[in-house]
């Protein structure tokens, strides 16, 4: 009843927007008789450029009975879809689900318990990881990928030759590349600022993490869900920061309404010399075509802030790989999770991507341009923290977004932050906590 | 007991009718009702449980400045798009009411905008208005750099921009109408009226525009309903910025339930606006029926 209820108010909510519905068809699966049952699994992710087709492939292949329909949900709105799905009881069998949300839904009983699945063996060897994925002692997803605890800035070696410049190893030296460019008529940095998260999910990220992790015991999301701090006293320098190079004139005018696609190609084109973005860049199609004339890419770890002589990163995963709890073939989907978290699977599908894992046992070999970057990892002054007992809402990230996005086009960091402690009040009673 | 043939007609009549109904009434009114119903609760949309809380969510989205915004934005969009548009779709129907070569073509170009989606428009407008899209590349060719402006991303021209946007979008829709309208005006009625005297400015405002309200009553009830609850065109063009300038009711609504899960608030947001449009058109209905002439 309570799925039909809210299918209908969702569909009210909808119809007066003018939205239209994502019409699909339910998991089937039919046993002819004297033939091996078929069986159709839906994988739902948000990856648009066919990063898991080959991995589905081989899985079919391995499973001629399973046939497995992905469904690519646009990234910008995936957790707002895939809520409508859930809530309609049409949930994809086996999904990707944003860090933010995976508590959330293991509470509410929608995803399937794989505390005793095989692929969950390598989470002996990774404890930190395991705790922090643990809900109330039972394990319902798998950390695909960890997401960089620090996304790189990439440069345009080409650019940074022309003007003698090297890539800058702290806050001044960055300020100062930023505006030899500027003065040389070089836009510094570009963002694919329409899609917010390449705002607030790169070099904001990481000056936000590396500040805020040694203010709250290194676990930022429990102390601002306990209310030992505001947003206000954590997100201040990092804003202040972005504020700073937009008010500088360093970050691209174009920014603003740029696509993450399209600012993949802008970069490429050599239209602007530093690119903050995830470290799967290398694989991308514009940056592996670029003319090689005037492009050249080279990546340095961003300028994140130094507190007592330490660096500050947190890894809470980027795709988490689950079961709905509704799903109509729990085994084939679990056929398809096992498959898909094999070590040796796991290990092909991240150096394709260029991922980043924090895993041991997965030993993943870097593309090397990274190379330089990830040994900043390894280095006595960095501390890289595992997961969080809480999480922001998805609301109050948007509002981050929003700041972000604001501050791009000339809004003030005081007025943004006044903004974001009064959303933060509205939506924290909805912070999930795992005492 | 026999049925007489009247019975049976109108029983063949309402099979007919009653799977309309039903799907009327399940797609239309039950999620009406819901949407009543929960906005006295603060729902989640997700968890079973849930509270009664009156009249509170009234209450709070009278005192919030994000939803007095959102209306804001959207009277305003809606107040600028039906003046524009009233004079874009009135004034292209003047022209195309005359027998021009190539008449026909023109008002095939004309409308068809109006029967693509509003999604696909916001798309293919987004090359043109980005910063570093069609328009800017254009003004700087022809050497009017000094024009080149952010256009999605000025808080202060962003919302004209989606205004310009609605009205190119539905300019052809509504010139058939008046057209409609003009092409209803008795010959006699003009030649008289030319006869008289009656010319230019003077006979659009004492003959032309009297005899075609029939049309412009019908026109303003689309165009009022249609410009409130716009919400693809900033949804994708703007995303409801920069800064909130263009985020719409209909926006605000859909990142309540969704993005704050706040169903139960969000349903509250949306009967409201839906009560506020009903008083806006039948306001509409009155003063422009009373505003009709018989002739």
């Amino acid at each position: 009843m309570a799925g039909w209820m809210s299918l209908a108010v969702a569909t009210a909510l909808v119809s007066g927007c003018g939205a239209e519905g994502n019409g699909n068809k339910a998991a089937e699966s039919s046993a002819p008789a004297g033939e091996e049952q078929q069986v159709t699994l839906k994988y739902a992710s948000w990856m648009s450029k066919g990063e898991d087709k080959p991995t589905i492939a081989a899985f079919m292949e391995q499973n001629p009975n399973i046939k497995v329909v992905e469904e690519v949900i646009d990234g910008n709105q995936y957790s707002q879809l895939l809520q409508t799905r859930i809530l309609s009881d049409d949930a994809p069998d086996v999904f990707l689900l944003p860090f933010d949300q995976y508590t959330k839904y293991a509470n509410e009983g929608h995803l399937l318990d794989l505390t005793d699945e095989p692929g969950m063996a390598i989470l002996a060897d990774n404890p930190s990881v395991d705790e922090a994925f643990k809900v109330d002692g039972k394990r319902y997803g798998f950390m695909i990928n960890s997401g960089a605890p620090v996304n790189p800035i990439y440069y345009n070696k080409k650019i940074f030759e022309k003007y003698g410049l090297t890539p800058p190893t702290n806050a001044e030296e960055f300020l100062a590349v930023s505006e030899t460019l500027k003065q040389n008529g070089v836009e510094p940095l570009v963002f694919g600022a329409k899609d917010a998260w390449t705002l607030s999910g790169t070099l904001y990220s990481a000056m936000f993490r590396s500040y805020a992790l040694p203010k709250t015991n290194k676990d930022i999301y429990y102390a601002l869900a306990k209310g030992e701090v505001k947003p206000s006293d954590v997100i201040d320098y990092p804003l202040q920061f972005i504020g700073d190079l937009v008010a500088k004139g360093y970050i691209s005018e174009a920014s603003s309404t740029l696509t993450y696609d399209q600012s993949v190609q802008y970069f490429a084109d050599g239209k602007a010399a530093m690119f903050p973005q995830g470290t799967w860049v290398p694989t991308l199609d514009p940056i592996v075509g670029a003319d090689p004339a005037g492009f050249e890419l080279g990546a340095f770890f961003p300028p994140i802030p130094v507190v007592d002589g330490k660096k500050y990163a947190l890894s809470s995963g980027d795709r988490i790989l689950v079961i709905s709890s509704k799903t109509k073939n729990p085994e084939a989907a679990k056929a398809l999770f096992n498959f898909f978290v094999q070590p040796d699977n796991l290990k092909t599908y991240l150096e394709s991507q260029s991922l980043f894992t924090v895993m041991k046992g997965i030993d993943v070999q870097t593309v090397p341009v990274l190379q330089e970057y990830v040994n900043s990892f390894s280095s006595s002054d960095f501390e890289v923290v595992i997961g969080s007992k809480s999480a922001l809402t998805p609301a109050f990230n948007k509002e981050v977004d929003l700041a972000l996005q604001n501050i791009l086009v000339g809004s003030t960091v005081e007025t943004e932050l006044k903004r974001l402690n009064e959303e933060f009040e509205k939506t924290k009673s909805q912070m999930v906590i795992k005492e | 007991m026999k049925m007489t043939r009247r019975t049976q007609d109108r029983l063949g009549a309402l099979l007919f009718v009653v799977p309309a109904i039903v799907l009327f009434l399940s797609f239309k009114y039950y999620p009406l009702l819901m949407t009543l119903y929960y906005s006295f609760t603060d729902w989640d949309g997700f968890s079973g449980d849930y509270r009664f809380v009156l009249f509170d969510n009234f209450a709070n989205l009278f005192t919030e400045s994000k939803i007095s915004g959102a209306f804001r934005n959207t009277i305003y969009f809606a107040v600028a798009s039906i003046i524009a548009g009233t004079v874009v779709q009135l004034g292209l129907a003047l022209i195309l009411v005359n027998r021009l070569k190539g008449n026909r073509l023109f008002r095939t170009l004309l409308y068809t905008p109006s029967v693509i989606s509003s999604l696909i428009i916001g798309l293919t407008w987004l090359s043109f208005f980005q910063y570093n899209g069609i328009i800017n590349q254009t003004l700087e060719r022809i050497g009017l750099s000094s024009l080149v402006r952010n256009w999605l991303a000025d808080a202060e021209l962003t919302m004209n921009v989606l205004v310009g946007i609605n009205v190119w979008q539905w300019a052809g829709y509504g010139m058939i109408i008046y057209l409609t309208g003009l092409l209803g005006i008795p010959t006699e009625v003009n030649e008289a009226a030319a006869l008289d005297g009656a010319v230019g400015w003077r006979r659009l405002r004492s003959i032309t525009l009297p005899l075609i309200m029939p049309a412009v009553t019908v026109n303003m009830f689309i165009s009022i309903t249609g410009a409130l609850r716009v919400f693809e065109l900033p949804f994708v063009l703007t995303g409801g910025g920069p800064m909130n300038s263009t985020n719409t009711v209909t926006m605000q609504i859909y990142n309540t339930a969704f993005l704050s899960n706040q169903f139960g608030y969000a349903s509250s947001i949306g009967l409201t606006f839906f009560l506020f449009i009903a008083a806006i058109t039948l306001i509409q209905l009155r003063v422009t029926r009373r505003l009709e002439v018989e002739y």
